[in-house]
């Protein structure tokens, strides 16, 4: 239920879901790149190191629906990590950055791992990304290392791109956005489930029920801070 | 004229038959001459023929005289003016045709003459400008020489002004000149080839000496020397060795700035009153000062080196400002200890693991370090705003976000943001921990200090990261803020509320000696308290997302008069709707508790209060409705207990909670009456008793619950207009309107099975034609 109020937050505009999608990761691994290449289709080249939080919407269609993508691109720099720490805690997917031609910003990502886990949402999507493969001979991850990490740490999902060349970046967040979709038509049709089954049953006490059900989720998915 | 053709009376076919045979006749006269040639008859008889002819056309033309004088009264004068037109028309025209010819010859001879004279414009053109070249390569070539006479000369007698100006008129000189050393005349060339040695020997002495005096001057101090010889630099195209020893004074002077406040700060600052924010009064003093050293020598930069060259000189600046801030950041780490806090914060809120309590700071001690940390940030954005203004909106803008994004003082600052952020989300969680601990309600009052207190430490949060002026921090704030109230504050209260309803023993009864013994005695048992804190819960949710709502709008308010740029509004904004989401939860938690209220305490006493409406009669005489005017069966005291239930309610509720009570119970109400009055019997009396009672308790609703409860007990409304009918007729007449006018959206109007149910009801119509009703 507070998964759904999240995504509902707009629903009277013409979209059907709205979604937060929050990208962390090392410095320089081209969190930015990304984002400007999926929202604006361009690699800003040169582009300066990210200050505190960017932001950019784009909407995007899963099947009939339109599904809004509220991008939140965080700085990677360690002077950030108290602002980007606050934006864990609503987001609906986490897309982790590495850059395959950097080893240290892969040897970061149990770090990461680590924020994500104590701020974030129990049930957030968690996405692994392996950027910049288009530099080719430079590249010192494997894909084969990149998907047993993401495997091991049970990440939903796990994609290399590059930003540079376009490889598989709207692909990415058109994955995040399916993933999100169904999940939350899945908890739609459970809840609606869950409602005509109550109704049937005891009339008004089901409503009653429910919301016992959504407080006791609330303060199990909030809890994990404190 | 063909009219005239036919009008003459004689038709042209006869005068042609005549011709002809006139004509054959002819011919047989020459054949008769041959023969004989005596012609007086036939001579005779041509004289008889002509003076026939003759008499026809006198004939002819009288007719034709008498046709024009019948078809036009003064036609002879027309046609004579007409005639003299046209002859005029005729020479005129012959005159333009002349007067056209003659212009084309003109136009030829002048096409003729235009094209000579382009020609010769153009050479001439071309002249002009060979000569304007040759001129000015002698101008610049006599410039040349002028320059290499007087160079010496203005260098000796120290006229620098004017030996800079040589150069730079040798400088900008066209390369024109340059090539002529390669022209056949000796002389010229030579001449050209000295001056370009004299001069260029001249330019590396000048340099060298403005080097040297530019130095003395800073090194003495000597401010009028050094505008004097600062200004000559860009002349001799070396203005980065100027703005270098220009840069080099100015920095002294931040130096001594610097090393003025760092003084003053360690003896602690000259007003004991702002101990507590001593850096960053340091800071702000000592922007001011930069601000007033650039101020005075910027424009010299700015005359002499232009416009674009100021973010260049600035960043040459930066080096010295970046030391002072390291070295006030030193002495503000040192004495306000920031590293150890942001140490044991990370501890305290991060760690499962329990801490002594010694080591947990207390809030009210860090309350200052964060005030001091948004002053300081707010100093710098002010340094930024100056700077973005001084160097004006045509300054790249990348270098700009390097000089003051990446700067030591930038990153530095930005820094410190992030520990300001963990800092004030320990101090606004911890603070409201304190305020849980020390929840106190005054008497009487239906709310407790947490709400206000809550609300007002969030609002001091978030006002206080909005001074510093750094959007990211009001944001990171404000998620942190939904965080705690979503948590630690929901926690609370939906604790007492969960557990107001968990007990065993919770029953109607047991909440009514709570809610009284609230008043009237000292609590004494667990329970009692338990349900006086549910209900103070519940009161407490409600009140918080009224003023959590406020909040938010009194912030969006106060942001809408600051312009920034989009992405930080949007920011903002993104951040505001965040509230609503906690709002709406308080909002749902109270009344979740509302409606476990109303389980408890209201809807058997609802039903039980119902049930007596069974045993009355409603088949009833017109002696027992009168009667009944006077001596009501049942709606007045089932009124009166649910007035009472809810009398008692008024009281212990917070406004919106007593409000979502009532409309609860106007829908149960008008539900319970729904179930109860199909179980009996109406006759015609019965039922305008019945609307009689129904009358009397929409009214009592209305009256306490407001429009809304009208709503609630509608379609009340219409299964008792439908009993008042005489007829079925009627009844599925009232039934169809009904359903046309549907009385609110919300109002689910009868089926056709419940008209039917509800018309058995009345006893006096027949069953078999209510069920044959389709």
């Amino acid at each position: 239920m507070y998964y759904q109020h999240k995504g509902r937050l707009h629903w009277m505009e013409d979209y059907k879901y709205l979604f937060k999608v929050v990208l962390v990761g090392n410095a320089g691994v081209g969190k930015t790149c990304l984002v400007r290449k999926f929202t604006q289709g361009i690699f800003p080249p040169g582009q300066s190191a990210t200050i505190g939080v960017d932001f950019m919407i784009k909407t995007v269609k899963v099947g009939n629906d339109k599904i809004k993508l509220q991008i939140w691109d965080t700085a990677g720099q360690e002077r950030f990590r108290s602002i980007t720490q606050s934006y864990y805690r609503s987001a609906h997917a986490i897309v982790l950055v590495y850059d395959v031609s950097c080893q240290p910003s892969f040897d970061c990502l149990p770090e990461w791992l680590g924020e994500i886990e104590s701020y974030a949402n129990r049930r957030v999507l968690k996405i692994l990304v392996g950027n910049k493969v288009d530099k080719g001979d430079e590249r010192e991850v494997p894909e084969r290392i990149g998907k047993d990490f993401s495997d091991v740490n049970s990440f939903d999902y796990f994609l290399e791109t590059s930003a540079l060349d376009a490889t598989n970046v709207d692909q990415l967040f058109e994955q995040v956005a399916t993933r999100l979709t169904n999940d939350m038509k899945a908890t739609d049709e459970r809840l609606h489930q869950y409602r005509s089954d109550a109704n049937t049953s005891s009339g008004q006490n089901g409503q009653i029920r429910l919301l016992d059900r959504a407080q006791n989720q609330i303060n199990s998915c909030c809890g994990s801070r404190q | 004229m063909p009219d005239i053709k036919f009008n003459s009376g004689v038709p042209s076919g006869r005068k042609n038959k005549l011709s002809r045979k006139v004509l054959a006749e002819n011919q047989n006269e020459n054949e008769d001459q041959n023969e004989i040639f005596d012609f007086s008859r036939k001579i005779r008889e041509l004289r008889l023929e002509l003076e026939i002819r003759k008499r026809e056309e006198e004939r002819i033309e009288k007719d034709i005289s008498i046709i024009i004088e019948e078809n036009s009264g003064d036609g002879g004068e027309q046609n004579r003016t007409f005639g003299l037109a046209v002859t005029r028309l005729n020479n005129n025209m012959l005159v333009v045709e002349n007067s056209a010819k003659q212009l084309t010859n003109t136009l030829k001879n002048i096409s003729l003459l235009a094209d000579t004279i382009s020609g010769r414009v153009s050479a001439l053109d071309e002249a002009k400008n060979r000569v304007v070249n040759c001129l000015q390569l002698a101008g610049d070539m006599r410039d040349l020489g002028v320059c290499a006479e007087g160079i010496d000369e203005a260098i000796r007698s120290e006229d620098f002004e004017t030996a800079s100006e040589h150069i730079h008129r040798f400088l900008t000189l066209d390369q024109a000149v340059f090539q002529i050393r390669e022209f056949k005349d000796k002389d010229a060339t030579d001449s050209i080839r000295h001056s370009y040695e004299v001069l260029s020997s001249a330019k590396e002495r000048l340099s060298k000496i403005l080097k040297a005096r530019l130095d003395d001057a800073v090194i003495k101090g000597d401010v009028s020397e050094m505008q004097r010889f600062v200004k000559l630099f860009p002349l001799l195209k070396e203005s980065d060795e100027g703005m270098q020893r220009f840069g080099k004074y100015i920095n002294t002077k931040i130096d001594k700035l610097a090393d003025d406040h760092i003084t003053i700060m360690r003896a602690g600052g000259t007003d004991d009153e702002r101990r507590n924010v001593l850096y960053a009064d340091t800071l702000f003093m000592f922007f001011e000062g930069i601000a007033g050293i650039l101020e005075s020598n910027l424009s010299i930069m700015e005359s002499s080196y232009g416009s674009d060259k100021i973010l260049d000189f600035l960043f040459i600046l930066q080096t010295r400002i970046d030391e002072f801030f390291k070295r006030l950041l030193v002495e503000f780490d040192k004495n306000r200890k920031v590293s150890t806090i942001i140490k044991q914060i990370n501890s305290t809120l991060f760690n499962k693991n329990s801490i002594a309590q010694e080591n947990i700071l207390d809030p009210l001690d860090i309350d200052s370090i964060v005030a001091e940390i948004c002053l300081m940030n707010n100093s710098v954005e002010m340094y930024g705003r100056f700077i973005g203004r001084r160097v004006g909106k045509q300054a790249d803008e990348e270098k700009l976000d390097k000089l003051l994004n990446r700067s030591l003082v930038g990153t530095k600052m930005q820094e410190l943001i992030g520990n300001y952020i963990l800092i004030e989300h320990y101090y606004m969680q911890k603070s409201v921990e304190k305020a849980i601990n020390m929840d106190l309600r005054e008497n009487e009052e239906l709310t407790s200090s947490i709400v206000e207190d809550t609300v007002f430490i969030v609002r001091k949060c978030i006002r206080r990261a909005a001074g510093s002026g750094n959007v990211d921090s009001v944001c990171a704030t404000i998620n942190n803020a939904v965080a705690m109230l979503e948590t630690t504050v929901h926690q609370y209260l939906g604790g007492f509320i969960n557990s107001g309803f968990s007990t065993s023993n919770f029953a109607t009864d047991a909440i009514q000696t709570a809610m009284n013994a609230a008043y009237q005695k000292p609590k004494d048992s667990q329970q009692d308290t338990e349900k006086d804190m549910f209900l103070l819960a519940l009161n407490n949710s409600s009140k918080m997302s009224e003023m959590l709502k406020e909040l938010q709008k009194g912030l969006i308010y106060e942001w809408s008069n600051v312009s920034r740029p989009a992405v930080e509004k949007n920011k903002l904004e993104h951040a505001a709707t965040q509230i609503d989401e906690i709002v709406r939860k308080l909002t749902s938690l109270a009344k979740h508790g509302i409606d476990e209220l109303f389980k408890a305490g209201f809807k058997g006493k609802i039903k039980s209060s119902c049930d007596p409406y069974r045993d009355i009669s409603h088949q009833l005489t017109m002696q027992d409705l009168e009667h009944f005017e006077a001596n009501d069966p049942f709606v007045e005291a089932f009124l009166t207990t649910v007035d009472r239930l809810l009398v008692e309610h008024e009281s212990l509720l917070y406004s919106d909670n007593y409000q979502h009570l009532l409309l609860t119970v106007c829908s149960e109400l008008s539900r319970q009456f729904e179930l109860i009055l199909s179980k009996c019997q109406f006759n015609r009396y019965g039922a305008l008793q019945l609307d009689r009672e129904y009358r009397q308790i929409s009214a009592y609703l209305t009256n306490v619950a407001g429009w809304n409860a009208r709503e609630k007990c509608a379609r009340l409304g219409l299964i008792v207009g439908l009993l008042n009918v005489e007829t079925i007729e009627e009844a599925m007449e009232n039934w169809q309107n009904s359903k046309t006018s549907a009385i609110t959206t919300t109002t689910r109007p009868l089926t056709l099975g419940e008209v039917k149910k509800y018309l058995a009801l009345r006893v006096d119509f027949p069953t078999l034609a209510i069920n044959s009703l389709n």
